[in-house]
């Protein structure tokens, strides 16, 4: 745990990734007992909550779908490139 | 173009087809956070998608493909997006640290800031805010937060060590904290004013 900065360990619970019960322990221990890190905590937590809460994936527009579509799928322009130059 | 070269195209780009478009929200929604707005991220995943289809066969089967996709639109993002973004307001980093410390000092409770930042602000504002990070912290926060990748993809996926990624992470939070802070104090003076 010495390896980690108090920040960096933060973080890491925040974001599940803590996977040592014992680590864990000390974790909740520092966070519960220290107010400064208490407050880091909060905020590492409040900013991943409202992230996660207010930017939500969105479904791509339909129009830009299509649009992507159209750039790459091989379909009348390679018909027409193909049949124009077999007449020439 | 000959029959059997159209037939070829025909056939990898269906399985183009199921292997990366599947991916095509996923992708608009991290152009969409990395640019700000829906223009230049339209135009970033056709960019994305004409260059990875382009790439398509050459790549080796157990390709990654979700991963692969990502790094190809982070690299047209870098090459061509970026370079028009808002680099120039890159927050000063000691300014952050010093202003982050003084609301820390200065608040017990930091429940009621967070109560004033959620009530005043607006998705708009919220994702404003994200996009003026500077792209290596903006990247990790959109990419655990809002597309759920661990600390490891994180780190493959931006060719960076996990602890850069979990003190990237821990950096960028603290900034974007510290700008909605801000925000919000401008917002609370101003209808006092009134």
């Amino acid at each position: 745990m010495a390896e980690l900065n108090t920040n960096e360990l933060i973080t890491k619970y925040v974001d599940c990734e803590v996977t040592d019960q014992s680590e864990l322990n000390e974790i909740k221990d520092l966070i519960e007992k220290d107010t400064n890190i208490k407050f880091d905590y909060n905020v590492q937590l409040f900013i991943k909550s409202i992230i996660t809460e207010r930017l939500k994936i969105q479904p791509t527009p339909e129009q830009v779908r299509r649009k992507v579509i159209r750039k790459i799928k091989p379909s009348k322009n390679f018909l027409t490139a193909f049949f124009s130059r077999k007449l020439s | 173009m000959g029959i059997a070269e159209l037939n070829e195209k025909v056939k990898l780009y269906s399985e183009f087809e199921q292997d990366a478009i599947p991916y095509i929200d996923t992708l608009y929604n991290f152009a969409l956070r990395m640019c700000g707005n829906k223009g230049r991220a339209s135009d970033l995943l056709k960019e994305t998608y004409r260059k990875a289809f382009w790439f398509f066969d050459h790549l080796e089967k157990e390709t990654n493909h979700k991963m692969w996709l990502f790094r190809v639109m982070r690299n047209a993002y870098l090459n061509s997006y970026s370079k028009k973004s808002t680099e120039l307001n890159k927050p000063d980093n000691e300014e952050v640290e010093k202003f982050y410390e003084k609301i820390k000092a200065s608040s017990t409770d930091s429940s009621q800031l967070e109560k004033e930042i959620h009530n005043n602000l607006t998705d708009k504002e919220l994702s404003e805010a994200l996009s003026s990070l500077p792209e290596d912290f903006r990247t990790v926060i959109i990419l655990c937060d809002i597309e759920s990748f661990n600390y490891e993809e994180m780190a493959d996926f931006v060719d960076i060590p996990v602890g850069v990624v979990r003190s990237r992470l821990h950096k960028g939070r603290k900034m974007l904290f510290t700008k909605l802070y801000k925000d919000a104090e401008k917002t609370v003076t101003s209808i006092k004013n009134k």
